[in-house]
């Protein structure tokens, strides 16, 4: 019992260890270097005119968005407050959600302002148990509304702009040299390992303000 | 990075966090050197990077002066760094607001000051 209970406080060490050198590694420069599949890759912080071009492109899309309809002329694609309002007509207030967003921050703030005046500790875990509570069901309303606006215009451009990016950031080491992974954003779109781009685009919100805040935009 | 609390936090910190406040990186930031390799165009993790390593930088400082809500070890527990942080803050914003409004009170009783004054030409 005692040597499992050392083996998991060894094994806890080793993790935290990892997770320590890891977190070193990804902030030691800006181009970030990760394995996939035994190969190395890298994402390198964006160039402007690399940026200007996913403006472009995003700008683009926004049109092809607008200009999608239905049998009926209807968009089929529709902004956030579009959403908001058949949701509304659903019996579904997502401004209520967000206003109860809200009134939850306010009260860990508050929660969080008595925190940094005690040091008792039963007082101390007592609040702290609190404010884990809170979070929890921020995190529980946020994902709740992010999937409420998942197919939001808002949401698919943020989603084009990201992997668009990736396309043109993306390395591959061969050698030793780094070549680009796609030529174009169009063979990022038709490649069929989805894991690489999932990877990717989790290192390149390292690289770039991810602002995945859908609610608040 | 020995251990200082005698609890257990509920919520653990991240290794980014644990990384800005040890000793190793703290020391560098003691000397103006920062942890990368790139000198400019920093990605978004370095700026968040560089925003705890001054937060733990003050932190640090703030705990060694013995102010006031702090203790030695409560940077090991995030939810009691962001506390004191949100605390700080608006413990200095009210600071400044009794300090400006001292000096307007101190205006105001020598507003007739300027009447009395004589220009020699």
């Amino acid at each position: 019992m005692k040597k499992s209970k050392e083996l998991e406080k060894a094994r806890k060490e080793i993790n935290e260890a990892i997770e320590y050198l890891k977190a070193k590694k990804i902030i030691s420069n800006n181009a970030i270097e990760f394995e996939y599949n035994n190969e190395n890759y890298r994402v390198v912080i964006p160039t402007l005119e690399q940026e200007m071009e996913v403006e472009r492109a995003k700008s683009e899309k926004l049109n092809e968005l607008l200009s999608e309809t239905d049998e009926k002329g209807n968009l089929i694609y529709k902004f956030k407050n579009q959403w908001k309002e058949i949701y509304k007509q659903r019996g579904i207030d997502l401004d209520a959600y967000e206003s109860r967003l809200q009134a939850l921050t306010i009260d860990v703030e508050n929660l969080l302002y008595k925190l940094a005046q005690t040091q008792d500790r039963p007082r101390i875990l007592e609040i702290e148990k609190q404010i884990a509570k809170l979070r929890d069901e921020i995190a529980d309303i946020t994902s709740f509304l992010v999937d409420k606006y998942r197919f939001s215009i808002e949401n698919q451009l943020m989603f084009f702009s990201r992997n668009y990016l990736l396309s043109l950031v993306l390395e591959k080491k061969k050698g030793k040299k780094w070549v680009k992974v796609f030529k174009n954003f169009k063979e990022l779109s038709n490649y069929k390992d989805t894991g690489l781009i999932k990877a990717g685009l989790t290192y390149l919100s390292y690289l770039i303000n991810p602002e995945v805040n859908i609610i608040n935009e | 990075m020995s251990k200082k609390l005698d609890y257990i936090p509920i919520v653990k910190e991240t290794p980014l966090e644990r990384l800005a406040r040890s000793y190793e990186i703290q020391s560098l930031y003691n000397h103006k050197i920062l942890p990368f390799r790139n000198k400019d165009r920093f990605t978004y993790i370095q700026l968040v990077f560089l925003n705890l390593l001054e937060r733990y930088h003050q932190l640090l400082t703030d705990i060694a002066l013995g102010e006031e809500n702090t203790e030695e070890g409560m940077e090991e527990d995030p939810l009691r760094v962001e506390g004191y942080f949100l605390w700080r803050n608006k413990r200095i914003k009210e600071q400044g607001k009794k300090l400006r409004e001292e000096e307007t009170n101190l205006k105001d009783k020598n507003k007739d000051i300027d009447l009395y004054k004589i220009t020699f030409e």
